[in-house]
């Protein structure tokens, strides 16, 4: 979209213009001119409001409410950049807490306060996506939402629903990305978050990390960042992986031995039977013969199937191809693979069975 | 050697009133521009116009040469002026009826394309009006004023990333809003 420009009647300007200004002129005429402002007064009024303020909100009126009465929700959003919003019951975002320099590059500027949440959520990831902490050319981005709140009911229906929210504009952005739930908050997270004083984010994937790994300890991890604790979590699952694969390849190994000794023990009673005259020894020529034509059979009753198929998808129909079918019956001709000069047509339909594929 | 903007608002606060003429001959036809692009009556333009710069001298007392350049402060005064007006009620009912008469007494022969043009904007300014405050004076002084990032950034105080990103949301929302009807 371009710059919206209209065309302006030069004469009604110049009109315009005399007229403003012999107006304005008239009416600054009854107007004091203003002194420049003392700029150490805004800071006078600057501490005297926040001691009304202060007084205002610790002094407690006979008969007021106690505001801790009122309950708040809490919401965070970690994907490297960490943010936590406190909502209010309607679910509205009543204050925002930066919990990283990532977060405060992502956001700082966007105006969270007075949305809904659901429009907080889309759009601090796309603010996310936008600044390059969601990389929109992989799929192994995660997302981790924590919804807390002390209603257990209210929490676990709004984590979901925040959870699907996340989703959502992640799909229809077309981002791969896992929404992540966080744990409960209130308790232990939340314990660990405010012990630490880092986010309940963070809290989440430390106790992720001590998980898998009990010999590492929480005051080390704590002093990571959230791209170094991922970083971590990764390594430690990349370990878990290489163990079980080295544990199933060993397995397989052991199978394998195994089965070549029994193998061998078979090979070794055959021997000696035939030592001892209990076994008559085999024509083996006869045997290699035979395994041989069979061998022949099976390709060229392979190569027929695969033909009858190619054909099959060339005509549109079923792979049942009578011609197929009396390849089936084929001889030993050893001309039959030299046939696959003729196939050339089969070819170009099984390239466009492909294209129709691709196509669909 | 002429009188820099510094200089004459410094002369106006010590009682030169007459200088802010000189203010208004130099950026009157600048901000009528701006505030004529979003409203296309001239007689509410004129009205703004004056109300702005009124608005300007009230305040002048406040303005700091040494964080910005007259320029800048006079379209963030104007932007946030011009933005309340055209959110109120009023302003909107009034719009319709105002316009009407402008067509009325025009005799440009490009009166259709006119209106086609106007109808558009109209919706533009529709779509403009439901975002986010900050998002709407980035969005009438990118698209109404001509205003570049940069200059965005200088006068709102926003920094330049976010602007972007604020633009690219309103590019959005228009073609959603487009896509929709």
């Amino acid at each position: 979209m371009n710059e919206i420009k209209r065309k302006i009647d030069p004469d009604r300007l110049k009109i315009s213009k005399e007229k403003n200004i012999e107006s304005v002129m008239n009416q600054i005429e009854s107007y004091p001119v203003r002194a420049k402002r003392n700029p150490r007064l805004k800071y006078y009024f600057g501490i005297l409001a926040v001691l009304v303020v202060a007084f205002f909100t610790f002094y407690d009126f006979p008969g007021s409410i106690n505001p801790s009465t009122e309950s708040y929700d809490f919401l965070a959003i970690d994907i490297n950049p960490s943010i936590e919003f406190v909502l209010s019951e309607e679910g509205f975002v009543m204050s925002v807490q930066y919990n990283n320099t990532d977060a405060e590059i992502t956001a700082s500027d966007l105006d969270f306060i007075g949305l809904h949440y659901e429009e907080a959520v889309n759009l601090f990831i796309e603010a996310a996506i936008y600044a390059g902490y969601i990389d929109v050319n992989t799929t192994d981005n995660n997302v981790v939402i924590t919804y807390g709140s002390e209603n257990q009911e209210t929490e676990s229906k709004a984590q979901k629903e925040v959870e699907d929210i996340a989703q959502r504009f992640l799909e229809q952005n077309r981002v791969g990305a896992a929404v992540l739930a966080g744990e409960q908050v209130f308790e232990e997270l939340n314990q660990l978050a405010t012990q630490f004083d880092i986010s309940v984010g963070k809290a989440r994937m430390i106790q992720s990390v001590l998980e898998d790994d009990s010999t590492l300890n929480i005051e080390g991890l704590v002093q990571m960042s959230m791209i170094e604790l991922s970083e971590l979590i990764s390594g430690i699952h990349e370990h878990n992986m290489n163990q079980f694969k080295e544990t199933r390849l060993e397995e397989s190994l052991e199978t394998k031995s195994r089965l070549m000794q029994q193998n061998q023990a078979t090979v070794e009673e055959f021997k000696v039977r035939v030592q001892n005259g209990s076994q008559e020894v085999p024509d083996y020529d006869s045997i290699k013969e035979d395994h041989l034509r069979n061998y022949q059979n099976k390709s060229e009753e392979f190569q027929s199937k695969s033909d009858a198929l190619k054909q099959g998808a060339q005509h549109g129909g079923s792979s049942n191809n009578p011609q197929g079918g009396q390849d089936d019956g084929g001889t030993n001709s050893p001309n039959h693979s030299d046939d696959s000069g003729s196939n050339k047509p089969q070819k170009n339909g099984v390239f466009s069975f492909f294209v129709g594929r691709i196509q669909f | 050697m002429p009188l820099t903007d510094k200089d004459i608002v410094n002369n106006i606060l010590d009682g030169n009133k007459e200088l802010f003429s000189v203010l208004m001959d130099k950026y009157h036809n600048e901000i009528f521009s701006y505030i004529f692009n979003i409203t296309t009556n001239y007689d509410t333009t004129d009205d703004l116009v004056q109300e702005v710069f009124l608005r300007v001298y009230q305040n002048l007392n406040k303005y700091d040469s040494n964080k910005a350049k007259f320029r800048t402060w006079l379209y963030r005064v104007c932007s946030n002026y011009v933005l309340n007006q055209i959110s109120k009620k009023a302003y909107k009912k009034n719009r319709e009826t105002m316009e009407y008469q402008d067509y009325m007494v025009s005799t440009d022969s490009t009166i259709e394309n006119d209106l086609i043009m106007d109808e558009q904007s109209k919706k533009i300014l529709d779509i403009i009006q439901s975002l986010k405050k900050d998002y709407r004076k980035i969005a009438l002084l990118y698209y109404y004023a001509g205003k570049s990032v940069t200059e965005i950034n200088e006068i709102l105080n926003i920094n330049e990333k976010t602007i972007y990103y604020a633009l690219k949301v309103i590019v959005k929302k228009i073609k959603e809003e487009v896509t929709h009807e």
